[in-house]
């Protein structure tokens, strides 16, 4: 075999000037290590959820009490796009980013991921797309559109007139070109995971005995390729209207006003679960190992997870039913938005049948991945219940619609995140970040989002729209409103929790060793935090759970489990 | 009667279910993979005889390297993917056809962490960069656009021409197994890929 054995010269003195990329920070500018990078990414993501969750706290003290006047409602416009634009945009994508790029190399016994350089620049592009956005602040030109841009009003710019199709205030712009950086660091990183994920893997690593979370970022990195296409056309479309004096999406000139949703939504709605899968994949790593078991179903995880990724793409013009669809694409997407809850729901039961008759360590990353599935089970259903046209219609553009996102986005991807953090924090840092201060974030935040979104429901059946700037006192929203900004400021306490528990560990935390958790999977073989080659010697895996194996040759899975 | 190709269809077949140890098929090769102590420094080479008609190949290690380390045989099918461990049927088989054996060199390298590494680069970040400009420039200014053009041609160009030096050389002649070598393990192309920068 052709393998290769690594020499630590760590021993050895050479006395010569540093270049560059030897110095901290150039080492940090410079670096294509996959490890580094997803320390950025991490880091990044975080700063744009602290960005996201303040523009979330000025929407929430804005619809505190009726007749608020906060903000102007022009603000609150730029406002409410920036928050959605950069939690999706700038901080699940770059944090499951971050993730994948530090423990999927790991996982499968690489050394790096395919592409480093490519890997660097997807990075990058990610910041300087991030911060091309959140610019126009500085200008007083926030996108202020709503985060999915509707055309062909977003053609148009405050004190333009309906016809005015050369008018070129920039909010729009903003939104589309920074969209299209952020389009090609996804891309970018994509085709990474990708190749590395396919031809990378230690030998041994099967597809058959893959980590589940390398599994999802895989059916991710897919999604993305096949659906970011269609944004980005889109986007040029969009952009050629509001410049070149095309009319592809107004009606008066021969050009179709549904065209943007229908483009946006096939980009739209797959990105839901783009953003949601790795975070199933980060569940699917938890739970065994706090439990004490396999997982439970492992083909049925897996390939749920390809099922889900197939069917996100024919159920985007579920966000259209009230446009007027014909009544056989209504039933179509309707069904089909149903079907995609059976192997959401096959999940579901197998992480419950993973933690059944376990040995449950109830760590923080294990109570995160515990607050998830009841979380998402809550923004599953009521996304089931959205399915159905005639609620649908009903419901549509109100606060149920909100509260059903962020159920499926805070109480899921976010949690799972946290779980993930929880998790990997160890590997990545060597130091175990304090478990009295996690689960007082856990709770917190298991309050908080419960406070903070499950009266949106109730909101959005009374009548709430979405999106409007503030509500007449006697409309009786006034009571639940306040119990959702309560809540979203206790969610930011949670947050503040963390952000001290990250400091004191960084500082002074407990030393972690290679492998707090007993864990399962190859990226705990290794140094805490890793060496830059990852493994001296690249391993051998025999079966799904590798560094279970090495550390139980006598009942080793490869021994008594069948794949 | 039972054909060869079969049995070595059989035997991939147990290798996806990974249960139970199969005696080594004539399409199998078997290998020794070795497990090293960390920040043992050590040259090893491994020497692989492989018969055309892919009757099994021994990869073996010579005495004098394995006093410290621990061995771990298995069996790697044609595609490099491993099965079950077997008994030690191999070096009977290896040692009688021996004769009529090509004999192929392969090599563990022992190389420097930095040569496992993707080296450092400066150009991802400054073409970022130059297309975040670019389009800035697009939104607010055609000078600026036109700087942001330049940049991003300037960064293509020097990301192309970048030196990628090997600061190390390897301890020992480096074989690479060639990639179109079809009798080459199934992994060896990916191994390359770590060096290829």
């Amino acid at each position: 075999m052709a393998t290769q054995t690594v020499i630590d010269t760590s021993q050895t003195t050479v006395i010569r000037r540093k270049s560059f990329s030897e110095t901290y920070i150039g080492e940090w500018i410079t670096t294509t290590d996959h490890k580094q990078l997803g320390l950025m990414y991490l880091f990044t993501g975080f700063f744009f959820f602290l960005v996201g969750g303040m523009e979330a706290l000025l929407i929430r003290t804005q619809l505190a009490v009726p007749d608020s006047k906060v903000l102007t409602p022009e603000e609150y416009n730029q406002v409410f796009t920036m928050h959605g634009t950069t939690m999706i945009f700038l901080f699940v994508i770059p944090v499951l980013a971050g993730f994948g790029n530090y423990v999927v190399p790991l996982m499968i016994g690489a050394r790096d991921m395919a592409f480093p350089r490519m890997n660097a620049f997807g990075y990058w592009v990610l910041l300087f797309g991030g911060l091309f956005i959140q610019s126009s602040f500085l200008f007083n030109s926030a996108p202020n559109g709503g985060w999915f841009m509707y055309a062909p009003l977003s053609e148009l710019n405050s004190g333009c007139g309906i016809h005015a199709v050369a008018c070129t205030g920039p909010n729009a712009d903003f939104w589309l070109l920074g969209t299209l950086l952020l389009g090609i660091s996804s891309i970018a990183g994509s085709i990474n995971f990708v190749v590395t994920i396919l031809k990378l893997r230690a030998p041994g690593m099967s597809i058959n005995r893959m980590p589940l979370f390398t599994w999802m970022m895989l059916v991710q990195s897919f999604l993305l390729l096949f659906a970011l296409p269609s944004l980005t056309a889109a986007s040029v479309l969009l952009l050629l209207d509001r410049h070149a004096g095309t009319h592809f999406y107004q009606y008066q000139y021969g050009g179709d006003p549904l065209l943007w949703q229908h483009l946006f939504w096939s980009f739209g709605h797959p990105e839901v679960y783009i953003l949601i899968l790795p975070a199933f994949g980060m569940i699917s790593e938890v739970l065994p190992v706090f439990a004490r078991k396999p997982i439970f179903g492992y083909t049925f995880v897996a390939w749920s997870g390809v099922a889900i990724g197939f069917l996100s793409f024919t159920v985007w013009a579920h966000h259209m039913f009230a446009v007027g669809l014909p009544p056989i694409a209504q039933a179509f997407f309707a069904t089909s938005t149903t079907l995609i809850a059976i192997p959401t729901a096959v999940k579901i039961f197998n992480w419950i049948g993973t933690i059944w008759g376990g040995k449950i360590i109830f760590k923080t990353a294990m109570l995160f991945a515990l607050g998830f599935i009841a979380m998402f089970l809550i923004g599953g259903l009521n996304g089931v219940a959205l399915a159905i046209v005639p609620v649908d219609y009903q419901l549509t553009d109100s606060y149920f619609v909100i509260a059903h996102i962020h159920y499926v986005l805070f109480g899921g991807t976010v949690f799972a995140v946290f779980a993930g953090a929880f998790y990997w924090f160890p590997k990545m840092t060597g130091k175990l970040l304090n478990e009295r201060l996690g689960q007082v974030q856990f709770w917190l935040m298991l309050v908080g989002v419960n406070l903070t979104f499950f009266p949106m429901h109730l909101l959005g059946m009374f009548g709430m729209p979405r999106r409007y700037y503030t509500y007449a006192g006697s409309l009786g929203w006034n009571e639940l409103n306040a119990a959702a900004s309560i809540g979203a400021f206790i969610i930011g306490l949670a947050i503040m929790v963390f952000l001290y528990n990250l400091i004191i560990t960084l500082k002074s935390g407990d030393k972690a060793g290679t492998d707090p958790w007993d864990a399962f999977t190859l990226e705990w073989d290794t140094a805490s935090p890793p060496k830059k080659y990852n493994f001296l010697t690249i391993p051998v895996v025999r079966s799904r759970r590798p560094f279970y194996d090495k550390k139980n040759p006598d009942i080793a899975d490869w021994k008594t489990v069948t794949d | 009667m039972v054909s060869q190709q079969q049995k070595a269809k059989k035997a991939q077949g147990n290798s996806e279910n990974g249960i139970q140890a199969q005696p080594a098929t004539p399409s199998a090769r078997v290998a020794q993979i070795e497990v090293y102590p960390d920040d043992v420094k050590r040259v090893k080479s491994v020497e692989a005889t492989q018969n055309e008609d892919k009757t099994p190949t021994k990869l073996s290690v010579p005495d004098d390297t394995v006093d410290s380390m621990s061995t771990n045989e298995i069996e790697v099918n044609e595609r490099g993917e491993i099965l079950p461990v077997t008994e030690d049927t191999s070096t009977s088989n290896s040692a009688a056809s021996v004769k009529k054996k090509r004999r192929k060199k392969y090599r563990e390298l022992l190389v420097d962490a930095s040569e496992v590494s993707p080296r450092p680069s400066i150009w991802p970040l400054v073409l970022a960069f130059s297309i975040a400009v670019a389009l800035f420039g697009l939104i607010w200014n055609a000078v600026i656009l036109f700087i942001g053009i330049i940049l991003i041609v300037g960064s293509i160009i020097g990301w192309s021409l970048e030196k990628r030096d090997h600061t190390y050389k390897s301890a020992v002649p480096v074989k690479k197994v060639s990639t179109r070598d079809t009798n080459a393990p199934a992994d060896a192309m990916e191994r390359d890929v770590h060096t290829g920068e």
